[in-house]
């Protein structure tokens, strides 16, 4: 088990050089995803990317992050590079989302409407980063039909990390997208195992 | 176009199926729209239905979107299907192309393509 540990622990270098490259696939397609989607002006900032324990997990977004209830969309990507990606954003701005999607007032409470339409963003955004992963490796992956959850950021972030580390590490990339004009803020977080993060390394 | 034409959505997202019914509707290319939130269900209404044309979802529970194309196919071997997908790889869309669909349509898309890519599909035979 140490020697499985030893190799898979990612050098800072190799986690600079991660941050780039996943900030690379990010602004390639997922901020014109979006862009198009809300017919807003999206921008993408504050990526991080670290190497975690399990230990961690409860610790790993922002403090500030989350005031309030908030909304999950989390996605996996099954195939040669697994992938979970959990896009989480304010219950507030979920509703000012889902109101822009679907051209209505907006509710108190997401509608199973709303509700669709927020999955469905979270599904197309994670299906651009997945596109250019595998247009950069060649790896052919899946992703799963998304999930949509309404909880505690430190219980939505439970799933992801759990399905997708297989090994005493995980890593986990932090960035947020920002739509200019409705000022909905959209984080992302991608989990993925050490092992396969090495995978990007060509 | 629009006249007595019948399109099977197949998306297990509801948000979804209202765009892409929003679109058929607003181009005049249906008057009658059915749905289908999943793959089974796909089939299903396909052979209840007999559709016109299909707009297919990839990524669908139960029954994904290519296996609903080949189940369809097994029915009627000339039936119109386009795919609907975010994740745009080759190998998913060769093997709708291979399963005989019609053409492919990439989310997110604006409205004016898909318009166009549907009403190729309703003229072709």
């Amino acid at each position: 088990m140490f020697e499985s540990l030893q190799e898979t622990v990612l050098s800072k270098p190799d986690l600079q050089r991660l941050d780039s490259i996943i900030q690379g696939y990010i602004l390639q397609k997922m901020v014109p995803s979006l862009s198009t989607l809300l017919g807003d002006e999206v921008t993408f900032s504050t990526i991080k990317t670290s190497e975690l324990t399990f230990e961690d997990m409860y610790n790993i977004l922002p403090q500030d992050e989350f005031q309030e209830t908030d909304v999950g969309v989390y996605v996996t990507c099954e195939g040669d590079i697994k992938y979970g990606i959990l896009f989480h954003l304010p219950l507030s701005d979920a509703r000012k989302l889902a109101s822009k999607l679907l051209g209505t007032e907006q509710t108190e409470t997401l509608s199973s409407d709303a509700r669709s339409a927020v999955a469905e963003i979270g599904n197309i955004l994670a299906a651009s980063f997945f596109n250019v992963v595998n247009e950069d490796t060649g790896s052919e992956m899946m992703s799963t039909v998304p999930g949509l959850a309404i909880d505690s950021a430190s219980t939505l972030v439970e799933t992801p990390i759990m399905e997708t580390a297989v090994s005493e590490t995980f890593v986990h990339t932090f960035g947020q997208l920002q739509c200019v004009n409705s000022g909905i803020t959209l984080s992302a977080s991608i989990f993925q195992d050490p092992i396969d993060a090495k995978k990007l390394f060509r | 176009m629009s006249d007595g034409t019948k399109i099977l959505v197949a998306d297990d997202a509801s948000f979804m199926r209202t765009v892409l019914k929003d679109i058929l509707k607003s181009n005049g290319l249906a008057t009658d729209v059915i749905e289908a939130p999943d793959g089974v269900e796909a089939v299903r209404q396909y052979i209840a239905h007999k559709p016109d044309l299909v707009t297919m979802d990839v990524n669908m529970p139960k029954a994904d979107g290519i296996q609903a194309l080949k189940g369809i196919m097994k029915v009627n071997p000339n039936a119109r299907v386009i795919m609907v997908t975010s994740v745009e790889q080759k190998h998913i869309v060769q093997d709708a192309m291979k399963s005989g669909a019609r053409d492919y349509i990439i989310k997110p898309f604006d409205k004016g393509s898909v318009g166009l890519v549907l009403n190729k599909a309703l003229r072709s035979k």
